[in-house]
């Protein structure tokens, strides 16, 4: 009796049935049980069958380094604990991490798995790797770090990073922006196209006129009205201009006072839009047309309309926005210095006029237009997790110090029954640096079910800068 | 101090307890807080009712006691005072252990349990025992006597029969094919499992019960030949059990305990001849799962200078999963094998030191992935229904081929267990490591790895 015996004359009959019986003798066994206890044993000592090849693993070269043990520990209890963190807190991990070339360390991958999909990106090379290992090799996206990008490599880049390179690009040298983006316009899907478009929104001039009006023949309708509104606000355009029509439609002017004549303007808007909607009215109306566009219509610079508009909020808000698509942050806090309401008017309308904004002059903005001050309780969570989706990162010290002297915020903590988790998560995600000792010292007087997850972020923050300094 | 908030957490049953615990964190809150300063703490907590709640934790080994109604294990009183030993956020007074703590020690059978029992009461202990002996019935004790006997009779021919419808019942399957096995091994094992608990050998009813799991966690292809192995191996273990009188005595021993005949711990610690190893123990791996019976069997695998050794424990599934030792915890203790011819299982018999996680390296025996195989091959001949088996390497690589890892040395390739990719994908990087992990015969459960990215544990 051999164990090949087994494999050739017993193995097969005991899988397909062995009603006709067993050849036992062959085997020198007594009975099919023993046969069958033979053949086991004989199986169990096989060693497994060595695959016929391995695949050859590609090196995944990162180049960050890994993040300390004690911010790994924290990571961990944080993102992959028995009550994973709100999204925001991971977003801003995910961000500081890239912002401090830090990467995770690579047996945490897997413990941290629904993290590193959700912000594979942003965590570097291995851990994009990693997420994707499952991934048939034609549909791996490589990593790229957006700052090894150059004019001849950028193109293979996520779409998300191609956007972000054209537009730093177009902030130093706009006409080769131009002409990096007409090489690859063609072979670029709708969606990206649309993308690559919206990152040529800083410094349009005459010289982009061509480019722009070949867009009217774009397959894609949102590419074609982008860059028509592109168009219209190059300098100089005299094509007809529908938005800015419309809205010089709806602007009525006058004159008031008995000795020194005023001019008033003020905004009629459609007997159909509810007053809750007016903002939304407002941003679809006026994010297009551009302030200089709309100040030359009127004959009247933009620091006129401003104060002919004192009055009038939803013009107040319109001008608000298209200072904002200008960047004209000077007119910003002109404006917002007689519009009590411009964060939230802003925040119900959206974002997209600070599109073209990079992190820090978002902060600025931010600065100009959100006052605490003016918050109440019940808005208080609204705004600060619409502030958290503006800023990408956290706010200035000065906003942070607002806020904690605000009402809103004493009036919370008078009555902490009234604060959410999510409340003071935002905190912790919005809070600078300099400010953590405040706001630890804010934590220390609250439950510490609420301050939990918020005191090991702000914990974890303070590791991955400190080992990044 | 044993104790961390990371093994707190795996304690803990589920997220409310711990958010629970959280808010009894406060001092105001513990009228008593102390310590014996040997790993011992207990605390009185204000809860809803008129008297405090008394808890009651031994550092050691994670052990608990808490007189509060709540039927999560540990409750949230027990992780609050552990969590405030080991964030230190009160002081613990030190002082002799209040007779409260002091009972709960002497009846609970953790690792340290009797030698505090044995201490403070020797008195009273003897007396009572001189009084049972003083007060013995003769003819009483010959009536147990007589009874146990008649009982362990009773059960051998249960046993017998039970044994006699397990080979009708693969005698059946064999009939039928084993191919098709897999398919059905779900109803079939059920029943048969009801009848051999029915026949009082729960071992082997457990072993039934859990054969369409095991089949399942395979390949589908894998699967008619797996069918093979289990009922040849449930058929070695009947025959060799009737003929257990032939057998070397820890391997009758074994196979009495793979049918169903449990050892006592009670019994182990008094055996003199069992196998005893005081040694340094380094915990290297640990895994629970719950079985059919709703008992959740938490293994804790041990490694000595020579020695491997498994802890494994059996609690209701509502007490949370944790055993108390994290991989990497070492250890003093003198350990007590159950016979057999592999010894591996082992209770702790005395525990001299508290369980603190180190950073050393796991020390591997100096040999390679062949030698370990060639090991299990020869455990396999001692043992032939041997089951998980620890194997240790210097210098092997995890490779992938399709979808599955496998680790490689040489000739040698073991297929990992499925349940790894992810978990294991981050030492593809490595040429070769060094590690531990267990050997079932058909996949391996990687449980450790030394790599220059440091200690990798599963």
């Amino acid at each position: 009796m051999t164990a090949q015996n087994l494999r050739a004359l017993i193995l097969p009959r005991l899988l397909s049935g062995a009603r006709d019986g067993l050849a036992l003798d062959k085997i020198k066994a007594s009975s099919p049980l023993q046969a069958l206890s033979l053949a086991g044993q004989a199986l169990r000592f096989d060693r497994p069958a060595h695959p016929a090849q391995f695949l050859v693993e590609a090196p995944v070269e990162d180049e960050r380094r890994i993040v300390p043990d004690p911010a790994r520990k924290l990571m961990v209890r944080l993102l992959a604990g028995k009550s994973p963190v709100s999204t925001m807190m991971a977003v801003e991990i995910a961000r500081t991490l890239d912002l401090r070339a830090l990467r995770l360390h690579p047996f945490d991958l897997p413990k941290l798995e629904s993290f590193v999909k959700a912000h594979a990106e942003a965590l570097g090379a291995e851990a994009m790797a990693f997420s994707q290992r499952e991934a048939p090799t034609e549909q791996k996206q490589s990593y790229f770090a957006s700052d090894m990008l150059t004019d001849e490599t950028w193109m293979v880049a996520t779409p998300a990073l191609k956007a972000r390179f054209i537009a730093s690009r177009r902030e130093i040298d706009p006409a080769g922006a131009l002409a990096l983006l007409k090489i690859s316009w063609g072979s670029e899907n709708a969606d990206n196209r649309f993308r690559l478009l919206n990152a040529l929104r800083a410094k349009l001039s005459p010289a982009d006129a061509e480019f722009l009006e070949s867009l009217a023949q774009d397959r894609a309708p949102r590419v074609r009205e982008l860059g028509r509104q592109f168009l219209a606000r190059l300098p100089g355009f005299v094509g007809d201009n529908p938005a800015l029509n419309a809205a010089l439609e709806r602007i009525k002017r006058a004159k008031i006072g008995l000795i020194f004549r005023k001019t008033v303007l003020t905004l009629q808007t459609p007997a159909t839009v509810q007053q809750n909607a007016i903002s939304v009215w407002v941003r679809q109306t006026f994010a297009d047309i551009g302030f200089s566009a709309l100040a030359g219509s009127l004959k009247m610079s933009p620091e006129e309309i401003i104060e002919a508009a004192q009055k009038d909020a939803p013009l107040l808000l319109a001008c608000l926005i298209m200072a904002t698509d200008e960047k004209r942050l000077d007119l910003v806090g002109k404006i917002v210095s007689r519009l009590d309401t411009a964060w939230s008017d802003v925040v119900q309308g959206g974002f997209g006029a600070l599109a073209g904004y990079t992190p820090e002059e978002r902060s600025r903005w931010a600065d100009l237009v959100v006052q605490p001050k003016h918050w109440n309780e019940t808005a208080t969570l609204w705004t600060l997790t619409s502030l958290i989706d503006l800023l990408d990162g956290p706010a200035s010290e000065q906003l942070m110090r607002d806020f904690l002297a605000s009402r809103a915020w004493l009036a919370f903590r008078q009555d902490p029954t009234r604060l959410s988790t999510e409340l003071i998560e935002c905190l912790a995600v919005l809070c600078p640096p300099s400010m953590r000792p405040a706001l630890r010292s804010a934590f220390a007087s609250l439950d510490a079910n609420l301050t939990h997850s918020a005191a090991l972020f702000v914990d974890l923050m303070d590791i991955l800068e400190a080992h990044n300094a | 101090m044993s104790l961390s908030l990371s093994k707190i957490e795996a304690l803990a049953p589920d997220q409310g307890s711990l958010d629970a615990a959280r808010k009894l964190l406060k001092p105001a809150l513990w009228p008593t807080l102390a310590e014996d300063g040997a790993g011992l703490i207990w605390g009185e907590c204000h809860g809803s009712g008129a008297t405090p709640y008394r808890i009651s934790v031994t550092e050691l080994d994670a052990g608990y006691k808490c007189t509060c109604p709540s039927r999560k294990f540990p409750c949230k009183h027990s992780l609050a005072l552990m969590w405030m030993r080991a964030e230190q956020k009160a002081p613990f007074a030190t002082s002799a252990p209040p007779d409260w703590v002091s009972d709960w020690l002497s009846r609970r059978r953790g690792p340290n349990a009797a030698a505090p029992a044995a201490a403070d009461k020797p008195k009273a202990a003897i007396a009572s025992t001189t009084e049972v002996e003083d007060n013995a019935d003769p003819k009483a004790e010959a009536r147990a006597s007589a009874a146990r006997a008649r009982n362990r009779v009773e059960r051998e021919a249960s046993i017998a029969n039970g044994l006699d419808e397990l080979d009708i019942w693969i005698s059946d399957q064999i009939d039928a094919g084993l191919a098709a096995f897999p398919s059905k091994a779900s109803g079939v094992c059920r029943l048969m499992a009801q009848r051999l608990v029915d026949a009082k050998a729960s071992g082997l009813a457990l072993r039934v019960d859990t054969l369409p799991a095991r089949l399942f966690a395979l390949p589908e292809a894998a699967r008619p030949e797996a069918a093979v192995k289990e009922l040849g191996m449930l058929h070695l273990i009947a025959d060799a059990y009737r003929r257990q009188d032939d057998l070397p005595d820890l391997l009758q021993s074994d196979v009495r305990q793979m049918v169903g005949w449990n050892i006592t711990r009670e019994s182990l610690l008094a055996d003199a001849e069992a196998l005893r190893v005081n040694d340094t123990w380094r915990v290297w791996a640990s895994r629970s799962e719950v079985q059919p019976d709703k008992l959740r069997r938490s293994e804790t695998w041990l490694k000595g200078r020579e020695q491997i050794a498994v802890l494994i424990e059996f609690t209701p599934v509502a007490t949370g999963g944790a055993s108390g030792f994290s991989p990497g915890d070492s250890f003093e203790a003198e350990l007590v094998f159950y016979p057999s011819p592999v010894p591996m299982r082992a209770v702790i018999a005395r525990q001299f030191t508290g369980s603190k996680q180190s950073i050393a390296p796991l020390s591997l025996p100096d040999h390679d992935l062949a030698d370990a195989v060639n090991q299990y091959d020869d455990a396999m001949a001692e043992k032939p229904w041997l089951e998980d088996y620890a194997l240790m390497f210097l210098g092997a690589e995890l490779r992938r081929s399709g979808e599955a890892l496998w680790l490689r040395q040489g000739e040698i390739a073991l297929p990992l267990d499925q349940s790894q990719t992810a978990e294991a994908w981050p030492l593809l990087q490595f040429k070769a490591f060094d590690g531990a992990g267990l050997w079932d015969g058909a996949s391996f459960r990687l449980c450790w790895a030394e790599t220059p990215l440091g200690r990798w544990t599963a």
